[in-house]
């Protein structure tokens, strides 16, 4: 197992090691480091849209979804995010979290088949809710560790999850809520013929960051 | 006191004591959702030191607390730890020693099927916080609210207490629950204002019998 990345540590500390892995590389002759560092970027990327999915894909995404540069603290996600009312709007939000789902998780995984069947089921829940949403996603990602040995890997990561909205009360009036949690995830990855797919999650609450 | 004699009274000294740990502090002989619902209110922000503590992962402990209170009683106690769903008890090796317990009186997942096997409660509903403003009509205080987060399986539970407006968020009314991990009072049952995933969150409720 190579250990790719150990945060927290400084960009510039970061940019210098991977400009001198990159320079050994290729003075002899050597693309591994740099396939390892594409790696990692891979794989910081499918956890953050992991980990982002049960927030974003039971609403109908109208804005950015994932940021390019899943590194940077604070700029992981920040999408706007509605709620799908019409038979058109829940048909296509279905079919956008099943094709995001596939392009996150291993095919045919237990794991796909069970996020598919919890979002499709919140879809159907929030029509007709009367829920106004603003906004959902995670923020103030740390990754603590990038560990690849080639055909599996794991990302040990932090960060904040958040969703914004309005409900309508039965009485008519309305009732904001913006919840936020401090999470702790530990995502596993299996190397398949179609590149890195997500094989599990394990995503908690910090220690008093609980509902 | 000859030696046979004190040895039938250290034996019977020692049946007493350990009756005295596997019996239940407040057995009874009906379930009283009331009872559970004011000891949920009496320690839903500190614990109860009849009752071994778990800081951080306490929900399941708490309530089982509560359904103790209640006067559900000890199912299988042993002096020893246990995973089987049969089982439910917190033990305490007399006078000072080490706690004891079964999986379901301290976690969420346990507890749940602890109930299916017993008969102790049984599913009235699952709820989605998106679909139910309000929530569990048909809960009353002392019953158990199960929570599923994003599909993982039942990761959290709390005790119904009240039906009312939440005194912490105003705009919210519905059943409400005490809880540990984190502490709460009289919180809507949707764990809404707290709870980022509620989109994908379902809540199982038992109703105890």
């Amino acid at each position: 197992m190579s250990r790719l990345r150990r945060l927290p540590r400084k960009r510039a500390i970061v940019l210098a090691a991977v400009a001198g892995i990159a320079t050994v590389g290729m003075l002899i002759g050597h693309r591994g480091s740099v396939t390892a560092q594409s790696d990692q970027q891979v794989l910081e990327q499918l956890a953050i849209q992991a980990e982002v999915a049960p927030l974003t894909l039971p609403f109908e995404v109208l804005g950015n979804t994932f940021a390019t540069d899943g590194t940077v603290a604070g700029t992981a996600s920040s999408p706007n995010v509605a709620v799908a009312t019409s038979d058109a709007g829940v048909q296509a939000t279905q079919a956008q979290a099943s094709s995001a789902l596939q392009s996150i998780y291993a095919p045919g995984s237990p794991e796909l088949a069970a996020r598919q069947d919890t979002i499709s089921r919140a879809i159907n829940a929030l029509r007709g809710s009367g829920t106004h949403m603003i906004a959902a996603g995670i923020r103030n990602v740390a990754f603590q560790s990038v560990i690849s040995n080639g055909s599996s890997a794991t990302v040990t990561m932090t960060f904040t999850s958040y969703s914004i909205g309005v409900d309508t009360a039965p009485d008519g009036h309305a009732e904001p809520f913006s919840p936020q949690n401090n999470m702790i995830a530990v995502v596993t990855f299996v190397n398949t013929n179609s590149g890195w797919r997500v094989s599990s999650t394990q995503t908690n609450f910090a220690p008093g960051s609980e509902p | 006191m000859t030696s046979l004699s004190k040895t039938l009274a250290g034996a019977i000294g020692g049946f007493v004591l350990v009756s005295a740990a596997l019996c239940p502090a407040h057995a009874a002989l009906a379930y009283n959702g009331s009872a559970a619902a004011a000891y949920a209110d009496q320690w839903w922000n500190s614990y109860n030191p009849s009752y071994a503590q778990m800081p951080g992962d306490d929900c399941t402990n708490f309530v089982s607390q509560a359904l103790n209170a209640g006067g559900d009683v000890w199912a299988g106690a042993q002096l020893a730890n246990s995973a089987n769903d049969s089982y439910w008890y917190m033990t305490k090796q007399p006078p000072l020693g080490p706690w004891y317990w079964s999986n379901s009186f301290t976690t969420a997942g346990d507890l749940y099927t602890f109930f299916g096997n017993s008969g102790r409660a049984g599913l009235v509903g699952i709820y989605y916080p998106p679909a139910n403003y309000q929530g569990s009509d048909n809960a009353s205080p002392g019953d158990v609210l199960f929570y599923e987060w994003t599909g993982d399986g039942i990761e959290h539970s709390a005790i119904q207490v009240a039906y009312g407006q939440d005194p912490t968020n105003s705009g919210w009314y519905g059943s409400l629950v005490d809880q540990h991990s984190s502490p709460r009072y009289h919180e809507i049952w949707s764990l809404k204002p707290t709870n980022s995933y509620w989109a994908t969150t379902y809540i199982l409720v038992e109703h105890h019998n």
